[in-house]
């Protein structure tokens, strides 16, 4: 049963192993095993209508649904040459925030209660607060979905063109006013978390791409930025980021330019947003940084930034009309949608016929991070292994464990490390 | 009154998209009521990825590879009670729709080759493989079905899924009906309590949390038919949740 001795974590188990030789104390071979079962959206999506596609693609992921669910409508409009109306948009915008903020902190209370079950007994006073932090989302965050889309997990109403139905945005509006009660517990949150002595100052290096947007923090619209460096259009994807297929894996993996590792996600869209005025962010010490180690601390960033954005949002939320339909559904067409999921970029890219969808490629960001988790953790278990008198395997493998677990990736794994 | 007890619970997910998991989870750690008298003994996505003794451990997800089989009996085998929590648990849910397929074909249209990883032709619900104590459906099931299955527990009460249909919830609040217009919608055969959710937010019910026994379906065909709703577009929406039930006849 080696295969279940998991490093906990969400959604679905993975393996890393790790062989070293300890008398040269190097690292021999590193290998990453996604151990999960492939569920074949790509398949069970097709000749589908349109308006049911977000609606099953929302059931890829238990956390990130909301983005299959926004990514996969907005491929359809954009292979529909729909324009939806600001309304929507912007309702969208509350929406990824509102499910964004559910996912890093869902991820951030699991983290620190598997890292402190593990180093040091929990005080009754830091249990107290973390249960009132999901008190508090609970009531708030979580309602907050439920309410502006059937449940906080699959969203029932999200459809190309915008929402079938919406409640009354009054009743949004009050169950979102104790939203600022979440800052000071975030604080805290992040305060404890920065207390483990993890690995930040490392230098290891890679890209980082996420989205830009001129006008706001980018998450749904926008071109993609690569190394802050260059910006491509999101048509353009599939001509930078090229997708192979692993012999033995259920996940694939997703390279820059074919050959290189990057990084997406909480990270990536702070080096990329490059929030200068943001007062959080001397939590990071220097932007932009690639560090897997800070990725906690930059979800935590972002659950800052968001509450307050949300309180903006609030102040845009009206009642008005929110679904439109092509005038005529084009005969063949194409379409593509890059949207920023909790974890990181997320892209769909559609045919459809008519009304029905018929082909399907979805990357998502766990596919993106793969190369670059892999490309970390040899960095990291080499510099362990230099810097040690002695290769200690225990702490090898917690350090590897705990930089998955950053990660916050769909497939969370069991490292094991064996000595040749 | 909840007696002053306290059980162990134990979370397991096999292959689906954890969100019954995460609902559970939130229950666990959020509902005041229950808190206390809760202890989480396993739960990879908590931290405690072993399979452990419990009074009662929930299983989410199918069966899809041959090494969850063995996971599954490990798990029956330390849990006094075993509850199968949500559709794809119980029915194959979504993942049911590789049936429709051969594992190469599926393999090969999405991989562009074979991954001989044991993935299985067939979604095995937890009922084919081991003995299911109790089940609580939906996609994911709603929060307040989970606390009032942990509530019963607790209290010693028996715990019993409504008999009443999507059909009565949603006519009860006097919601406009989907079928009328044309829709696909299960609703009319469907297990209730979930409160009508999807017809509520203007989608058909697709049936995630099946079928009630006692509700013909004659009934239902005859009133698709009634609204003009083709059987291929029937079959099209049998397609996401309801492939394993008796529904699925209408596809032959
Ligand atoms: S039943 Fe639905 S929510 Fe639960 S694991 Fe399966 S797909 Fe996810
Ligand atoms: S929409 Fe569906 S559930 Fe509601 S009344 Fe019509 S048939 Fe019944
Ligand atoms: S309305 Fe139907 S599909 Fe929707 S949650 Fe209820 S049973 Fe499931």
């Amino acid at each position: 049963m080696e295969e279940r001795s998991f490093i906990p974590g969400i959604e679905g188990p993975m393996k890393v192993e790790v062989s070293i030789d300890p008398s040269s104390r190097r690292l021999v071979d590193l290998e990453i095993k996604p151990m999960e079962s492939s569920r074949f959206f790509e398949v069970i999506l097709l000749n589908r209508e349109a308006k049911a596609v977000p609606y099953i693609a929302s059931r890829i992921c238990g956390i990130c649904g909301y983005a299959h669910a926004l990514c996969s409508a907005m491929a359809i409009e954009d292979a529909w040459r729909l324009e939806v109306p600001d309304s929507v948009r912007s309702l969208r915008e509350l929406i990824a925030i509102l499910s964004t903020v559910n996912s890093h902190l869902f991820h951030l209370v699991t983290l620190l209660f598997t890292w402190l079950g593990r180093s040091r007994p929990i005080s009754l006073n830091f249990k107290r607060n973390l249960i009132e932090l999901m008190k508090v989302k609970t009531h708030t965050i979580d309602k907050a979905l439920n309410e502006l889309c059937g449940d906080k997990l699959h969203p029932r109403n999200i459809v190309p063109g915008g929402f079938t139905y919406l409640p009354s945005m009054n009743r949004v509006m009050s169950t979102l006013e104790g939203v600022n009660r979440l800052n000071k517990l975030v604080y805290g949150l992040v305060e404890e978390l920065l207390s483990f002595d993890l690995l930040r100052e490392e230098d290891f290096k890679t890209h980082y791409v996420a989205l830009k947007n001129e006008t706001r923090y980018g998450l749904l619209e926008g071109c993609i930025s690569i190394d802050s460096m260059i910006e491509i259009k999101v048509s353009n994807f599939k001509k930078y980021f090229i997708e192979q297929s692993i012999s033995g894996s259920p996940a694939k993996l997703c390279l820059l330019y074919g050959k290189e590792s990057y990084m997406v996600g909480a990270l990536a869209r702070l080096n990329v947003n490059s929030c200068q005025e943001c007062e959080y962010r001397r939590w990071l010490h220097k932007l932009p940084s690639t560090n897997p180690y800070l990725i906690p601390i930059a979800q935590g960033v972002e659950v800052m930034k968001f509450l307050d954005i949300i309180q903006d949002l609030r102040r845009e939320l009206r009642d008005e009309p929110r679904l439109v339909k092509p005038h005529h559904y084009p005969r063949r067409a194409r379409g593509m949608s890059a949207i920023e999921a909790p974890r990181g970029l997320l892209y769909y890219e559609v045919e459809v016929i008519s009304h029905k969808l018929t082909a399907l490629d979805i990357i998502t960001p766990t596919v993106q991070n793969l190369a670059n988790m892999k490309d970390s953790l040899k960095y990291i278990v080499q510099r362990l292994l230099e810097g040690m008198k002695r290769a200690q395997i225990d702490e090898i493998r917690r350090e590897a464990e705990r930089l998955v677990q950053c990660y916050d990736p769909c497939i969370p794994c069991a490292v094991h490390v064996h000595e040749t | 009154m909840i007696r002053p007890m306290r059980i162990t619970i134990a979370q397991y997910s096999l292959s689906g998209c954890e969100g019954c998991a995460l609902r559970l989870l939130n229950i666990i750690t959020s509902n005041e009521k229950l808190i206390d008298h809760i202890e989480l003994v396993s739960s990879r996505v908590m931290g405690i990825p072993e399979v452990r003794q419990a009074d009662v451990a929930f299983v989410d997800g199918s069966v899809l590879r041959d090494n969850e089989e063995e996971f599954l009996m490990e798990i029956r085998s330390k849990s006094r009670i075993l509850v199968a929590l949500g559709t794809c648990s119980i029915m194959g849910g979504l993942n049911a729709l590789r049936e429709l397929y051969t594992v190469a074909e599926l393999e090969e249209q999405v991989y562009g080759m074979k991954l001989n990883i044991g993935h299985l032709d067939s979604a095995k619900p937890l009922d084919s493989i081991v003995k299911v104590d109790y089940i609580i459906p939906g996609c994911p099931p709603p929060t307040w079905e989970i606390e009032e299955f942990l509530l019963c527990l607790l209290l010693g009460k028996e715990f019993r899924l409504t008999d009443r249909t999507v059909c009565f919830e949603c006519t009860s609040q006097g919601l406009p009906c989907l079928l009328e217009r044309g829709e696909v919608c299960f609703g009319p055969v469907i297990r209730g309590g979930c409160n009508a959710i999807c017809p509520k937010y203007g989608i058909p019910c697709w049936g995630c949390r099946g079928i009630v026994e006692e509700y013909g379906m004659e009934r239902l065909i005859e009133n698709l038919r009634k609204h003009n709703v083709s059987p291929e577009r029937v079959k099209e929406y049998i397609r996401i949740f309801l492939l394993k039930t008796k529904l699925r006849t209408l596809m032959r």
